[in-house]
């Protein structure tokens, strides 16, 4: 357990290095994430299920970027909440996975690297991408008016808080040292996540994903708006998450100059998870996909990767790391970048 | 342990999956591969001290091989020798990172997949000057690489493989002395020319083939060269030698560019910039095109050398 709190230590303007990659990693290690997954279904529940079946996978992969020098790691509890779990058949398992991804973290940070902090982190269901096509009583009726509802308009506000407050609590019981909400891709969202995550009584950063290159948010929303929003609400940092480095770098612009508190940035760099499923797909940083190879960082080796992490601790950002398809490899490269040594 | 002997297995029909890199793959996960190294002395003993610094992810690499579907994974003693360790003064603890190295491998092996086999890799010591290390080195080649072959097999190898070995005269020297631990022998012939097909140093593979006759070696694979080194490399090695063939290509890795602007990659292709891992264009689908060449054309036994990793490995098993 670390001696200093990561508050501390970021309001003393120090500039933490994060992780990368877990669930592409994992992905390309062989481990099964692609459990019911079919090109008509998408994801299903990804990286959840490797926590209990594959645990000690986890485990070494977050042992590997605390090797090469990540202060915080994520816990892999990106998907471990009942509505997601449910898309397996595995809804009332949801404590059983997330306990086990608290613990896969805090065993390697007390193994690996005491100072380490770990975060938890937890995506909303993502139910608009399927809206539509859900048919569940976990669903209000009738479903929300327009394209893309936030996913607390169609669970219901009761549900979606009470997820991701339960597993907050759960997450800081197993000794997590903050929550970090993240993969939002609505402001609803964004502010529903962060008061429910902050009931743990851990400080609570916000990754929000999927910036475009204009900077604005998944479904057209501005970030300054987000800013806006989030006043008044328990959010100590935002970082924008899973996105390409250059719409990274204009998101950031933007939320330096609207948002009072810390901000970071954790890009996806090319990662392609149903690729062997289905040809010509979108990767999840929103370029399009060459072939069917589930990475594909072709324009961002880790010394690239680096030089964009310079360019954003120069903008102020204090939390720097790597999310899909970027690897130890990446996180080593950005370090004496981020931390100077 | 497997219950077919790794001879047989081959004999059985279906072509052998190997494992991928394994030093490119502790480089990555921040195991220190470049112990006392500069850009002066070059790698030193690599990868060797890991196999006791860092056996965990020794292992763990092994095992990662296994899950993706390798048949075969290579044991981390590439330089667990006396002359590489002589670099940072470790020489007398050779047989103790030897050993280490083939017990982090049967350890993963019989966690993961008891039926996979253990191929001792050794290279040889690389006492350059540009002549055949059997000339410079005389009996004590030999005595080193028999003496570390015996370790090996002592410790659960399953096929011996003196591998990344660069002249005619020192692929002969290595296969025989091998060859005295009583196991199969397998040898790797190290970066290929892709223009003329020749070996390192122009010596050329019809030639290699015709002296390897009579001598203790089942199998010869072409290794750590690029893609389509092998592909031109295979066309001339396959009608000179009896026996089996195979290949497993690096990549792209350039161990040393954290520490200087590195010119050449160990592929020989032009290294760009200071990354130690460029695959360029040989993604996983790509590489995987180049595997089901190779198969097309005779080989049997394929995998990657430096820089090929789990996925490159899980797309070779899909044309397999």
């Amino acid at each position: 357990m670390p001696g200093q709190s990561v508050t501390d230590r970021l309001n003393a303007g120090e500039v933490l290095l994060m992780d990368g990659g877990m669930g592409s990693e994992l992905h390309r290690r062989g481990v099964n994430v692609l459990k019911d997954a079919t090109e008509a279904t998408g994801l299903e529940t990804w990286t959840a299920q490797a926590n209990v079946d594959a645990g000690d996978v986890v485990t070494q992969i977050h042992q590997d970027y605390l090797r090469v020098g990540a202060d915080i790691i994520i816990t892999n509890s990106f998907w471990t909440r009942p509505t997601v779990l449910r898309r397996s058949g595995l809804e009332d398992r949801w404590e059983e996975y997330a306990t086990a991804a608290a613990r896969n973290a805090v065993t390697a940070r007390d193994a690996m690297a005491p100072e380490a902090y770990v975060a938890g982190g937890m995506a909303p269901p993502n139910l608009q991408r399927r809206f539509g096509t859900e048919t569940s009583d976990y669903l209000v009726s009738p479903l929300p008016e327009g394209n893309n509802p936030p996913d607390v308009d169609i669970m219901g506000r009761d549900r979606f808080h009470g997820e991701f407050a339960d597993e907050s609590r759960l997450l800081a019981r197993e000794g997590a040292d903050v929550m970090l909400p993240e993969y939002m891709g609505r402001i609803a969202d964004c502010v529903e996540s962060v008061d429910a995550c902050a009931e743990a009584g851990k400080p609570v950063w916000l990754g929000v994903r999927h910036v475009a290159d204009d900077g604005a948010m998944h479904y057209g929303e501005s970030l300054a708006d987000l800013a806006a929003a989030l006043e008044g609400h328990p959010v100590d940092a935002i970082l924008v998450m899973c996105s390409n480095p250059p719409a990274t770098t204009a998101a950031l612009h933007i939320l330096r100059d609207a948002f009072d508190g810390v901000i970071g940035a954790y890009p996806n760099i090319g990662y392609n998870p149903t690729g062997p499923l289905r040809d010509n797909p979108l990767l999840t940083n929103q370029e399009e996909a060459k072939g069917q190879d589930i990475l594909q960082t072709g324009s961002y080796p880790p010394s690239r990767l680096a030089e964009y992490a310079a360019e954003w601790k120069e903008m102020g950002a204090q939390i720097i790391g790597g999310c899909c398809a970027s690897g130890p490899e990446h996180i080593m490269a950005m370090r004496p970048i981020v931390k100077g040594a | 342990m497997p219950s077919l002997s790794i001879t047989d297995r081959l004999n059985a029909g279906a072509p052998l999956l190997m494992d991928g890199g394994t030093g490119s793959e502790l480089h990555r996960r921040g195991a220190n591969v470049l112990v006392d190294t500069t850009a002066e002395t070059g790698q030193q003993a690599w990868s060797a001290t890991a196999n006791i610094e860092f056996a965990d992810v020794v292992q763990q690499v092994h095992q990662d091989y296994m899950r993706v579907g390798a048949e075969v994974i290579i044991s981390n003693n590439f330089w667990t020798i006396p002359y590489r360790l002589a670099t940072i003064g470790l020489e007398d603890r050779w047989e103790d990172y030897a050993r280490a190295a083939m017990r982090n491998a049967v350890k993963a092996r019989d966690a993961q997949n008891p039926d996979a086999y253990v191929a001792a890799g050794i290279a040889p010591p690389g006492a350059g000057n540009d002549a055949p290390d059997v000339r410079s080195l005389g009996d004590e080649y030999r005595k080193q690489y028999a003496d570390h072959a015996k370790l090996c097999a002592e410790e659960g190898a399953d096929v011996i493989l003196p591998e990344y070995v660069g002249y005619i005269a020192d692929c002969i020297a290595a296969v025989d002395a091998c060859a005295e631990a009583g196991l199969p022998v397998w040898l790797g012939v190290r970066h290929i020319n892709a223009e003329d097909a020749s070996m390192q140093y122009r010596e050329s593979l019809a030639d290699l083939g015709a002296a390897l006759n009579g001598h203790p070696v089942d199998a010869v694979l072409l290794m750590c060269s690029n893609p389509q080194a092998i592909t031109t490399g295979l066309k001339v090695l396959i009608p000179a030698f009896d026996g089996v063939v195979g290949a497993y290509p690096n990549l792209g890795y350039a161990p040393l560019a954290q520490l200087y602007e590195p010119t050449m990659l160990s592929n020989q292709l032009p290294a760009d910039g200071s990354d130690f891992i460029q695959l360029g264009e040989y993604s996983p689908s790509r590489t995987a095109e180049f595997v089901k060449d190779w198969l097309d054309m005779g080989a049997r036994i394929v995998g990657g050398c430096c820089a090929s990793g789990p996925e490159h490995i899980m797309a070779m098993r899909a044309v397999m």
